[in-house]
């Protein structure tokens, strides 16, 4: 009966190293979870008038829906060449708020009395708005309102707690006016400037990690490291106070495109001064508390979130009682859920979309793409000759677009993402938002040239690669990972390694994490790879982050690139940033800088017994947003 | 038996040490933890800066003798995923749920498992036992996320008797017990039938028998009572066995225990957390076995260490 001493120890030891294992291996198993992507669309102005603000007025339009309709206007400033306060040559554009969406109240008798929403594991569990990134703020969109928000038909940019806001000559001073009496969540006063100073101060100070970290320091002029008393210091620099009810951000750094960071999209959201007083970092964890529809009632950790529909609101008063997030890991359990009623809305794989529909369950897409996918040919490193490997096939353009056009991407989206509002052609980095911002961004001559640099031709895929000195093919690793913004990714990998075997190519499938490419690519140790991703952002944050040497991700750099980084630093004129931006995404597409895939938008099932409609714009981190918007049907 | 005991804990000590080692270990050969912990746009400043905050330019001796002496402490690190909250915390928080499902699943298995154990025995080589075999195969060979899939389908959305997910009262336990249960039910089963068969046969029980003692009395009174010794303290293992397997079967039915910690911490890459899940599953499953090892002892005198 007695076990021998070391088979006993040997025994205890193996069944460590298999429960590790088997904790792995259930990480394999990954649901579709929240993550941190971000993108960005601006309203262009149509009209230009000399005024420096916008002014919104309301009218009513429809019987249950009033909308605030926006003078539409044009900034005339004069903007710097050189990055200096004096120098001052083109007008900014700054784009136009769109009245934020004002819904009338459903007698509390038709409102439904819980909507749950069943999602995959989250990225964040947590009450804390400064110490998640944007992926963490599923939950606490119902209760955090921002200085700018986001429509959730067109994607513009709605005038949310301030009402009006201004640039300044210098590209740099941003002023607000905000909306008066809006009230605190558990009475901690109305919103004021010192909230808003505060909240930007929560971003930078010791213990925030929000989305674009780094960006923020840049923008408040601090670093990593600083103590509370310097941050604190920067933001009462940075954020000028005029009155209660208006502040003026002098940025750190010139950023016309200001909007996507100070408002819902790069995730500034607005939190109370006098709570912080009252209850301090700690506290903060507690609960959620902002002025928004709704309030926060509970987080059971690992199980759900609930929160009370508010029964006044100046913005909207939703068709519920209350709203509750439920944490399903599972994709089946979601759908059970699903079925039995237990939620109104959960996220489906959409490898099971075609069972939720036939039982007479919908899908819901954003209106705009959230997700962009493409593949990254590693070791273009050709500012870094002595890292380069000469030997790496990835090196000549020939080889990338032949690789490119063996492809079949529709047959992919087909087989893979049936049902799937996808978008091909796909410019990395270069998206249908981002033209909206940056209009001519997107170079109509890519759309016309298209099937003859990307399209699927195997037959032209061989000619290249022999013209490249590869007629027999070569071997490269085609790295696999999950991916929670696309579960599909690995199939997907595995699709596309049948397509480069069928032009010659022999691809080794190796599960690599995400984590271990990113301490190659930080070493410039990475070569003759192939990987996946999919993200989703603002065409100027990732042009630097992706194609330059001194960005952080580096995928393709070259000297070109760089000397238009630089470029774009300098320039403030929108047309001028365009026209860098579009020389650049010309130089990535002729040169085949990556393998573009799609753009595809997130989608949710919904019970068309409770829900009656369900608009989300689909493009912010997180992706469900606007669920105070969310119409159901009268039970 | 003090010597006994003494030898046991000190090889449980040596497990756990070696367990300290690898869960250590494992953190730091998987990359460069700073890889996970920082996000994508940071920079080389970035870097360093976290990377001496964390400790991380420190040799990797001196890093795991900073480990113990924080585990020693109680402090197990801080999460990520869980901002602000300390991991030894969020383990203590999700443990109520784990042992209240753990729990109802020794009972499912204890239930089910001893009356099959010993109507399979007592009817050996009939179609009953055959029967029982293929319980106990199938038990063995079907995997528990299958079954708790397959339970939900049945019971949740066909027969809709009882929730799918979550944790809202006793009816929610039903389904994610049953489904952690059934895989000991067969082993357990298998062990009282081997036992019974043994008891079964032995001279005692046919005295009983031609002493005329009614046929139900002998079996559950006398057979079971000795059969009983060893699936009991191998329920002791099962203990374990639950606690660890709770991280399938927490993840299937949404239940928020400490199994569907470690798996929300995985995908979130939280490895202080999922360290600190490891080693606490790890000290639970010696502890388990400890006990088991020292039940034995107390149960049987004729285990002992010889000189």
């Amino acid at each position: 009966m007695v076990n021998g001493l070391i088979g006993k120890s040997r025994f205890l030891l193996t069944f460590s190293l298999v429960l590790i294992l088997a904790l792995i291996v259930g990480c394999g198993s990954a649901a579709p979870e929240i993550v941190d992507v971000e993108v960005v669309r601006e309203i262009p102005v149509e009209v230009e008038v000399s005024k420096e603000v916008v002014k919104e007025v309301p009218v009513e339009i429809e019987r249950e829906v009033v909308r605030e309709v926006p003078v539409e206007v044009t900034v005339e400033k004069q903007v710097l060449k050189e990055v200096t306060s004096e120098t001052v040559v083109e007008r900014v554009v700054i784009p136009t708020p769109i009245p934020v969406q004002v819904v009338e109240a459903k007698a509390v008798s038709e409102r439904l009395e819980k909507v749950a929403v069943a999602v995959g594991g989250q990225s964040w569990d947590s009450n804390y708005s400064y110490k998640v990134n944007i992926g963490g703020f599923l939950d606490k969109w119902p209760v955090l309102e921002y200085l700018v928000g986001v429509d959730n038909e067109t994607g513009g940019y709605t005038a949310e707690l301030a009402t009006e806001w201004s640039i300044a000559d210098n590209g740099k001073d941003w002023t607000f006016k905000l909306r008066e009496d809006i009230p605190w969540q558990d009475g901690y006063g109305e919103f004021t400037a010192e909230d808003v100073r505060h909240s930007m101060w929560l971003l930078v100070q010791p213990t925030a990690a929000p989305s674009g970290a780094s960006t923020w320091r840049k923008i408040m002029g601090t670093s990593r490291g600083d103590d509370e008393a310097t941050t604190m210091a920067r933001a009462e620099e940075v954020v000028e106070i005029v009155n209660d009810h208006e502040v003026i951000i002098h940025l750190g750094i010139v950023l016309p495109e200001a909007l996507f960071n100070l408002g819902k999209r790069r995730n500034l959201p607005m939190e109370s001064k006098a709570r912080w007083d009252a209850v301090g970092d700690e506290g903060m964890g507690e609960k959620i508390v902002g002025t928004g529809p709704m309030s926060y009632v509970e987080r059971v950790e690992g199980s759900h979130v609930l929160y009370d529909a508010a029964d006044e609101h100046w913005r909207v008063v939703p068709e519920y009682h209350q709203l509750e997030f439920r944490a399903i890991a599972e994709t089946q359990t979601r759908l059970a859920s699903l079925l039995t009623e237990q939620v109104h809305l959960a996220v489906i794989e959409r490898a099971i979309r075609d069972e939720v529909t036939s039982r007479g369950f919908e899908f819901v897409d954003g209106v705009f793409p959230g997700i962009q996918h493409h593949w990254t040919f590693w070791g273009n490193f050709h500012t870094k000759p002595d890292v380069i490997d000469p030997d790496n096939p990835m090196l000549k353009k020939e080889v990338r677009q032949a690789m490119a056009k063996a492809v079949n991407r529709e047959a992919i989206v087909q087989a893979l993402l049936p049902g799937a509002k996808v978008q091909i052609p796909s410019y990395v980095k270069f998206t249908q938002l981002d033209e909206v911002v940056w209009p001519g961004l997107i170079n109509p001559e890519w759309d016309a040239r298209w099937d003859e640099m990307y399209g699927y031709d195997p037959e032209a895929a061989k000619q290249l690669l022999a013209a490249a000195g590869y007629p027999d093919g070569f071997e490269f690793t085609l790295a696999l990972d999950s991916n929670p913004a696309l579960p599909e990714i690995l199939d997907i990998g595995q699709a596309m390694a049948l397509d480069f075997e069928a032009i010659g190519l022999k691809p080794t499938l190796a599960n690599i994490e995400g984590s271990k490419i990113r301490s190659l690519r930080r070493a410039w140790d990475i070569h003759n790879t192939l990987s996946g991703s999919a993200g989703y952002s603002y065409t100027v944050y990732h042009l630097e982050t992706l194609f330059c040497t001194c960005g952080s991700v580096r995928t393709f750099v070259d000297p070109y690139l760089d000397t238009k980084i630089e470029e774009l630093n300098v320039t403030v004129s929108p047309t001028e940033r365009t026209r860098v931006m579009r020389e650049m995404g010309d130089f990535c597409y002729d040169n085949f800088c990556a393998l573009p895939m799609f753009d595809i938008a997130p989608d949710i099932a919904i019970n068309p017994k409770y829900i009656e409609s369900y608009v989300f714009p689909g493009f912010i981190s997180g992706f469900y947003t606007h669920l105070e918007y969310i119409e159901t049907v009268p039970q | 038996m003090q010597r006994y005991i003494i030898v046991r804990l000190f090889h449980a000590l040596l497990a756990l040490f070696a367990m300290s080692i690898i869960v250590f270990s494992l953190a730091r050969i998987s990359g460069n933890p700073m890889d996970v912990l920082l996000p994508e746009d940071a920079t080389v400043q970035d870097f360093e800066i976290m990377t001496e905050r964390w400790g991380l330019d420190e040799p990797l001796h001196i890093q795991y003798l900073v480990y113990v002496g924080n585990v020693l402490r109680g402090d197990f690190g801080t999460s990520i995923k869980w901002p602000g909250r300390s991991t030894r915390d969020l383990i203590l928080a999700r443990l109520p749920a784990t042992l209240e499902l753990s729990a109802l699943a020794l009972v499912v298995a204890a239930m089910l498992a001893l009356p099959l154990g010993v109507l399979v025995a007592v009817k050996k080589d009939t179609g009953i036992d055959y029967a029982g075999k293929v319980v106990a195969l199938l038990g063995q060979a079907a995997p528990s996320f299958w079954v708790g899939i397959v339970l939900i389908w049945i019971f949740a959305v066909t027969l809709e008797w009882l929730p799918a997910a979550g944790r809202q009262g006793l009816s929610s336990l039903i389904l994610p017990a049953f489904a952690l249960g059934w895989f000991q039910v067969a082993a357990v089963m298998r062990l009282t039938r081997s036992s019974m068969l043994e008891v079964l046969d032995s001279e005692y029980v046919k005295l009983a028998r031609i002493k005329g003692i009614p046929n139900w009395k002998v079996i559950w009174k006398h057979c079971l009572r000795n059969a009983a010794i060893a699936p009991l303290t191998y329920f002791g293992f099962i203990l374990g066995g639950f606690l660890t397997g709770s991280v399938v079967i927490e993840t299937v039915f949404a239940w928020p225990g400490v199994g569907l910690l470690a798996i929300d911490a995985l995908r979130a890459r939280d490895f202080q957390v999922v360290q600190s899940v490891v080693l606490f599953f790890g000290v639970i499953y010696i502890a388990s076995n400890l006990m088991v090892d020292i039940l034995y002892a107390y149960l049987d005198p004729r285990i002992r260490y010889t000189n």
